[in-house]
């Protein structure tokens, strides 16, 4: 029996090539989108989850509110992995990592490399994480100090095929052991590395390690299980006070008026989705987003299916005959309705079959598109293996159960007449046809509106007026931050050059997290502070440190005061030069003059006074609105060069540069960019979320318009009769196109105005969002109203025009 | 007498082809109708009738062979050519009525008239008259489906009629119809015909076939005996 459904099956849908082929195209079309969704959400959610005790595995994080602000940090003090360890039992243990934001030199028999990606780690990492050591002992691999760990990569890049263990690779000029090596780190991780330098390296060299110190360390704990875990924490929050060394006497603290602060523990799996903290390791992905997309794969799935059904149905008035012949000769309505399923079942997998090719040959458009490396890979990825067979079954019985009750349904005599269609349910379920099409409609509507918004907004950003000229500065970035000596002889050399105008050394760069320092503000005329009082008058600025042109470099403009000046022997030890936003927050009356201190990671504090105000620019997103920034002389942490250089003829000037890069640095190649091209690069995620959302309108308005020709081939055949009587009566070929698009007119404009309401809801949201936005636009709406009705004509044309042009005769013959 | 003739075919041909079989459905038929005359095509089940009706009435072309209908060489006409012709000459009754389940009574007898782009209030009028003359006035507000056979076919007879065709082509108006009704209708046509419409009519019914002046017989595709009524010559 199954192999006479099969035969039928086939050869049914090879005489109907043109129906067979537009319901391949939607459901495999449909199926490729989900497929994608699946593996781009599957990758979003599986970050951290390769640990062994991923479960288990905490980052402790504090949040300090007052003043009505909030601030949630990611990194913590050193001390705290120790301490914590020590007093709570119930941790089984604990490490911490830090993260060099510089790129460091390793040089290794005499080649160089500049690490981009090296951490100091614990040695205990290896009891939380499950890094897989590939040579060496975990246990001893980052004891004690002078060792190293790297990933297998790196290694190749040093030692090609050679052991490593036991080599020597100098790191800023201090001799490191390679005494392990570790498999890769995963893509699906919150932070990375290439090489970790042992964290006793700091200890030895007497840096605040595991007392109270800067926030610069990221403290991982493992406990046995989350009730472990929640009431460790109370514990934790408890004692946090004394924790952190506020509690002078008794109970009462010396913590900042106003101010409290509480500890977290986030679990590590929670961090890529759902931590946006201060001085997070590398940019997060976002849980909304993961929510969008798979719910924009199940509408589009749906839609597959819906389009399937309307094409089945449409098509069962042609088919009527055989199944009433069937049932004729004894076929039972369970008969009629496996051999509908069977057919379903048969052009399902079809469709996931070349949905999976199709996967296949787009996923590097794909990837290029979500900047993830995904990969399609049936025999290792067993979940997507189980959805596949799961989606294959409910989208066999979601596109054909319909179709096959339907079918399976009529009354032989009824069956063998050919009006058996136009009953009264077949003209119910057209209005669910047409509620159907309605809202796929409206899905694609909205995401047009939010694709045209989306880029709208990041073409306004784009084209704002930032306060900064970020053209022709080019960003070299220096080898050795600390080799100040080498810097400035590059810079020197640079100077010489005709086309370059300015160039200084920066902390940070316009478009990149400008850290967040301590500094202190003395009242004029009041007389030295011990350290202690110093320390509680302290407050944290946004700090750009540079040399005396930075400004010129950048380009940005005095508001008062003036610009820093070689003029003034003393700039270099004593001025500072705030922007118009830290003037207005700090409410600082006659900033001009006022005295200042720089205090991060200084054991005397860096006194001097205001020299001048800068008007604001945008050194962060506009996102925001400008957030009081220091700009001071302070080379200590200056890992970039910015250059100016003179428009045009950029070419010859980069040659220029890259010969006395060649001169000063030998043994390292070059390495810069234009500050243009990073800037624009802050509105990355933006910009990826609204290539993501164009590749998916595309999919939806294409499966949306697939729909749209199966309910009007449903129609146009419903209609047969009607289109054949009226042909004869006179009407002309136009009057029946416009007869049968008037209706599907109205659907897009429903359509349409039911998408505005979300459509206005979400994206004025995602638009507030942003400090400084272009704002929702009726036109826009218009517009895709405009545009969806052109697409729509076209789709019910294509069919429309076929219907009108039948030859009446053709229509009524079979009456 | 050539400007009397509202219907010429010289050699009309009408094949049609399937991808395995290709089936001659007319071959080399010569006819001539005259304005105001009542011709029947008789014949058995598949020789033509329908197909010759269909070419004649404007609804199909023929493969081969001249057709010249009202003055007009047609048989090169596109679809809209004939569309033209056909809304302003033809009217329509068919053995299975061919009303639109949608539209009522009023709204069915209506449409012809709307193609033809008359204003609402002169085809209120038009169609007000017909359904007088066909007695179907009390049911102008009912949908085809509440009406009997009759009914609908005296519905569809008055579609045929309401723009005042010049020829009214009917393919078995009665085969639906018991015998009371099918002479209603009969009669009818027959009234149209004495008050000047050209009237041919497809029929497997002798007795129908004994309203018409003229009575074709056609078999395989090919034109084999005419008989002319006596009362006539």
């Amino acid at each position: 029996m199954i192999i006479n459904y099969i035969k039928t099956t086939l050869r049914y849908l090879w005489k109907k090539k043109g129906y067979t082929l537009i319901n391949l195209l939607g459901l495999s079309l449909g199926l490729a989108t989900c497929i994608q969704i699946f593996l781009f959400v599957q990758d979003e959610i599986s970050y951290d989850r390769y640990h062994e005790n991923a479960e288990h595995i905490y980052r402790i994080e504090t949040i300090w509110e007052g003043e009505g602000q909030t601030e949630h940090w990611a990194a913590s003090q050193g001390f705290l992995v120790p301490v914590l360890t020590e007093r709570y039992p119930e941790i089984i243990s604990g490490a911490k990592m830090n993260f060099s934001f510089f790129p460091m030199i390793a040089e290794y028999e005499g080649q160089q490399f500049s690490e981009k990606s090296v951490a100091y780690a614990d040695s205990s990492i290896f009891r939380i994480f499950s890094f897989e050591m590939v040579k060496g002992d975990p246990n001893t691999a980052l004891c004690g100090p002078e060792k190293i760990i790297m990933t297998e990569t790196t290694a190749k890049k040093y030692f090609g095929e050679g052991d490593p263990l036991g080599r020597i690779v100098k790191i800023s000029n201090q001799p490191y052991k390679v005494s392990g090596v570790i498999k890769d780190i995963p893509e699906n991780t919150h932070f990375h590395f290439d090489i970790a330098i042992s964290m006793d390296q700091l200890r030895a060299i007497g840096a605040r390690v595991d007392s109270p110190g800067p926030s610069a360390f990221y403290s991982y704990f493992t406990f046995p299980d989350k009730q472990a875990a929640t009431s460790t924490l109370e514990k934790v929050n408890q004692d946090i006070y004394e924790l952190f060394g506020f509690v002078t006497a008794g109970d009462s603290t010396n913590m900042p008026d106003g101010w409290t602060v509480r500890a977290i523990f986030n679990p590590v799996t929670r961090i890529h989705l759902h931590s946006h903290a201060e001085k997070e390791i590398e940019t997060n992905g976002d849980i909304s987003t993961v929510f969008i997309f798979s719910a924009i794969a199940i509408f589009i799935l749906i839609i597959a299916c819906i389009n399937y059904m309307n094409l089945a149905t449409a098509r069962s008035a042609r088919r009527s005959r055989e199944v009433g012949l069937r049932k004729v000769l004894g076929s039972q309505r369970a008969n009629i309705f496996n051999q509908f399923m069977t057919e379903s079942f048969l052009l399902t997998f079809f469709s996931m079959v070349i949905a999976l090719v199709i996967v296949q040959l787009i996923l590097p458009v794909f990837n290029d598109i979500t900047g993830k490396h995904i990969m399609l890979d049936l025999m290792d990825n067993a979940s997507l293996v189980i959805a596949l067979a799961v989606v294959l079954i409910i989208t066999t019985f979601l596109a054909g159960a319909y179709p096959a009750l339907h079918m399976a349904g009529f009354s032989p005599m009824r069956a063998l007449r050919s009006d058996a269609f136009n009953s009264r349910s077949s003209r119910s379920s057209l209005n669910l046809r047409r509620i159907l099409v309605v809202s796929q409609f409206a899905i694609s509507v909205l995401l047009i509106i939010a694709t045209i918004t989306i880029y709208r907004q990041i073409n306004f950003i784009q084209k704002k007026d930032i306060g900064f000229d970020k053209e022709n500065v080019l960003v070299i970035s220096l080898p050795d931050a600390r080799d100040h000596e080498k810097n400035k002889v590059l810079e020197n050399e640079l100077k010489m050059l005709p086309e370059v105008l300015y160039t200084s050394t920066a902390s940070s760069i316009p478009g990149e997290r400008v850290p967040f320092l301590t500094v202190r503000m003395p009242d004029s005329g009041q007389e030295e502070m011990s350290s202690e009082e110093a320390e509680q008058d302290a407050f944290g600025i946004r700090v750009l440190s540079g040399e005396p042109d930075i400004l010129k470099v950048l380009g940005i403009e005095m508001a008062q005061g003036r610009d820093f000046s070689q003029e003034f022997g003393t700039d270099e030890s004593s001025a500072y030069i705030l922007n118009e936003a830290a003037v207005r927050e700090l409410e600082i009356e006659n900033p001009v003059g006022r005295r200042f201190e720089y205090l991060y990671g200084l054991r005397e504090p860096k006194a001097g006074n205001i020299v001048g105000i800068a008007k604001n620019f945008h050194y962060a997103s506009l996102h925001s609105e400008v957030e009081p920034l220091m700009i001071h002389i302070f080379p200590n942490y200056n890992r970039y060069l910015l250059v100016r250089i003179t428009p045009g003829n950029t070419r010859t000037t980069l040659a220029k540069i890259e010969e006395t890069w060649n001169k000063v640095v030998p043994a390292m190649p070059i390495e810069y960019f234009f500050l243009e091209n990073f800037y624009d690069n802050i509105y990355k995620s933006e910009l990826s979320i609204g290539k993501v959302i164009t590749y998916f309108t595309l999919f939806a308005v294409i499966v949306a318009c697939l729909g749209l020709l199966g309910l009007v081939s449903f129609i146009a055949e419903q209609k047969t009769k009607e289109i054949g009587i009226r042909k004869v009566l006179g009407a002309s070929m136009a009057s029946i196109v416009q007869m049968l698009g008037k209706e599907f007119m109205w659907l897009v404009i429903i359509g349409n105005v039911i998408a505005w309401i979300p459509a206005w809801y979400f994206l004025k949201d995602w638009l507030d969002g942003f400090a400084f936005s272009t704002g929702l636009n009726l036109w826009i709406f218009v517009a895709t109203a405009l545009v969806s009705l052109l697409v729509a004509l076209l789709t019910v044309s294509t069919r429309a025009i076929r219907a009108a042009a039948s030859n009446p005769v053709e229509a009524l013959k079979y009456e | 007498m050539e400007n009397n003739l509202m219907i010429k075919t010289e050699g009309l041909i009408k094949v049609f082809r399937t991808d395995e079989v290709e089936t001659t459905a007319l071959n080399n038929v010569d006819l001539e109708v005259k304005n105001g005359e009542f011709l029947a095509i008789m014949g058995p089940s598949g020789c033509g009738k329908s197909t010759l009706l269909n070419i004649l009435g404007l609804l199909d072309n023929p493969t081969g062979g001249k057709y010249s209908f009202a003055g007009h060489e047609v048989s090169g006409y596109s679809e809209r050519q004939r569309a033209r012709l056909r809304k302003e000459n033809i009217g329509f009754v068919f053995q299975n009525f061919n009303l639109i389940d949608e539209l009522t009574v009023f709204e069915n007898i209506e449409l012809p008239l709307i193609y033809l782009g008359l204003p609402s209030s002169k085809r209120k009028e038009h169609v007000e008259q017909v359904m007088e003359k066909m007695q179907i006035a009390h049911r102008k507000k009912h949908f085809p489906l509440q009406l009997s056979g009759g009914q609908q076919q005296r519905v569809a007879v008055a579609r045929a009629v309401v723009a005042n065709p010049k020829l009214i082509l009917a393919d078995e108006p009665t085969g639906n119809l018991d015998s009371a009704h099918g002479e209603e209708v009969m009669n009818l046509i027959e009234k149209l015909n004495q008050a000047g419409t050209t009237v041919i009519i497809v029929t497997h019914s002798q007795r129908d076939a004994e309203y018409a002046g003229r009575i074709v017989q056609l078999f395989d595709g090919q034109i084999v005996t005419e008989n002319i009524k006596k009362s006539i010559l």
